[in-house]
């Protein structure tokens, strides 16, 4: 298990735990060496990552919800046909009255909840240049961000004359790495610009902020949006030219690392590939959004069908509860509701996850789903291309993990391996 | 002798399950072991049963079980911090508070 101590940041080791009668506390400077101290570059950058992300997602939810709204009422409720926008509906002269007020709402829907949406990554670069350099970061990562999603005009000199152009955003990519050197920037800045107390405000209402905006401006500019639009472009490129098999791959392995360790860090660093890859529309983030879902609903359908399928009771009686709340948290595009069953038995549940994740999420690509859209609630199911299909693809995952969960633990069962407290 | 305290702090990306099953977790093996115990979450739903700096200070054992950077950390600035992961944290509490127990014991 990997503890990780952190000494008193500041002021001297006697003041810390000043009650602390029962142990002989030493200066946390001569910790034995098995403690380890100092953390890998890696984890203190995915702690930030995931800082930034933490603080993101309340902008993908509630611009969602509302982008969803925009989508479910002109297509679903008013069979509007899906290649018509919402204002060639209304000019259409298809509807009056009432179905208008709805179109309208949903324009509304579509403006706001887009702009909302549009935050989100913005949002996540100040957080995270937060997380590293502090109240000062945050601004800069903030604008850093913004100009990653809109990044400023090029100006060109042709024939003669002047003109201004919009480059291709650098987008998530250069999101992280603005609000990283955004971050240590400020940090640094901190550290060495060193003056007297009278000062003080000078510095921090002045000489940072300038310096750290002209930094960030400058680098966007010149540095971030031209690399992260080349490596985009690339990125781009490279997948197309690796065609269905390259798409396919991404699909089983994407399914794979959602389902391994639910909601915990594989998972999450995969989703955190799968982000940028969907926000910069090279890969649809299907196969994330199938995963996410199907192991929960597959234990929740077992614990419904076991008793169908081999007339018995396979589980234990508590999880015919924890299998309902699975299933209800993966409608709401939650993972965990399924890691008690996990834990109970990891070695031949986690195969069933993965099995039933990847089954799930070729399913769906291969029947034409495809979801741009990071979230995998059931209210985002109808943003999704070729919502059936989509549906399918989570029955299939859901009953295939559910299945093998069924007959390995009902086989466990009739060897004598395992014994269950039910009713039965 | 007073009953020993322990603190933690409980914080996930999400904030919505691994914290509170953390936080559940520490909460009861720390009882169980005898400690007078709070745990302090920061989840979707913001930071719950805060811990005050007095209760910091008093601590015996402060753990934080985070993914995240947590929010308000300077409060934690002058006193020694065991982080733990949360997955630790939900599957062996109380192996990793006897762990911790152990290395505070060692030095």
């Amino acid at each position: 298990m990997a503890i990780t101590k952190r000494g008193a940041l500041t002021g001297a080791p006697a003041n810390k735990n000043a009650n602390n009668t029962n142990e002989g506390t030493k200066p946390a400077a001569e910790k034995k060496p098995e403690v380890q101290e100092k953390k890998g570059i890696w984890d203190v950058l995915s702690r930030h990552i995931m800082t930034g992300i933490s603080n993101m997602i309340p902008f993908l939810i509630m611009g969602g919800l509302i982008l969803a709204f925009s989508q479910l009422i002109p297509y679903v409720i008013l069979g509007v046909d899906p290649s018509m926008g919402i204002v060639d509906a209304m000019n259409s002269g298809n509807y009056s009255g009432f179905s208008i007020g709805l179109l309208q709402f949903a324009q509304l829907c579509l403006d706001f909840g887009g702009t909302l949406f549009g935050f989100a990554i913005p949002m996540f670069a100040a957080f995270m240049a937060n997380s590293i350099g502090g109240k000062l970061a945050f601004p800069a990562g903030f604008i850093g961000g913004l100009m990653a999603t809109t990044p400023s005009s090029v100006l060109n000199l042709t024939e003669g004359v002047w003109t201004a152009s919009k480059p291709v955003a650098s987008s998530f990519l250069g999101a992280i790495l603005i609000a990283i050197a955004a971050g240590y920037f400020v940090k640094w800045l901190n550290k060495k610009i060193q003056v007297s107390h009278n000062m003080l405000a000078f510095k921090s209402t002045f000489l940072i902020p300038m310096l750290a905006a002209i930094g960030v401006m400058l680098s966007m500019q010149f540095i971030v949006t031209p690399l992260g639009g080349l490596l985009n472009e690339l990125i781009k490129s490279a997948l197309a030219a690796a065609g269905s098999v390259g798409s396919y791959g991404y699909t089983v392995a994407l399914a794979a690392a959602t389902a391994v360790d639910l909601g915990g860090p594989i998972n999450k660093a995969a989703g955190f590939v799968a982000l940028g890859f969907a926000t910069d529309r090279v890969l649809p983030i299907t196969a994330r959004v199938v995963a996410i879902v199907v192991p929960s609903i597959g234990l929740g359908l077992a614990t419904v069908l076991d008793k169908l399928i081999v007339k018995r009771h396979v589980f234990d009686k508590q999880f015919y509860t924890q299998g309902k709340t699975a299933i209800f948290l993966a409608f709401m595009g939650i993972s965990e509701g399924a890691i008690p069953f996990l834990l109970e038995m990891p070695k031949v549940i986690l195969p069933c996850y993965m099995i039933g994740a990847i089954c799930g999420a070729i399913s769906a690509t291969a029947l034409g789903a495809v979801q741009w859209f990071p979230e995998s609630a059931v209210w985002a199911w109808p943003l999704c291309e070729n919502i059936l299909s989509y549906i399918i693809g989570i029955l299939i995952g859901s009953m295939i993990t559910a299945l093998l969960v069924i007959f390995i633990r009902n086989n466990m069962i009739n060897k004598g391996k395992l014994t269950v407290d039910s009713n039965d | 002798m007073a009953q020993k305290k322990l603190v933690a702090l409980c914080a996930c990306t999400m904030g919505l399950a691994h914290t509170f099953m953390a936080a559940q977790a520490l909460e009861d093996a720390a009882k169980e072991m005898g400690y007078e115990v709070k745990v302090e979450t920061q989840g979707a739903d913001g930071i719950q049963n805060e811990l005050t700096p007095a209760e910091i200070a008093d601590a015996d054992i402060i753990i934080h079980a985070v993914a995240i950077e947590p929010q308000n950390n300077e409060r934690f600035d002058n006193y020694e911090i065991y982080e733990i992961g949360l997955q630790d944290a939900i599957k062996n509490a109380s192996g990793i508070i006897r762990e911790i127990e152990e290395m505070i014991a060692s030095e």
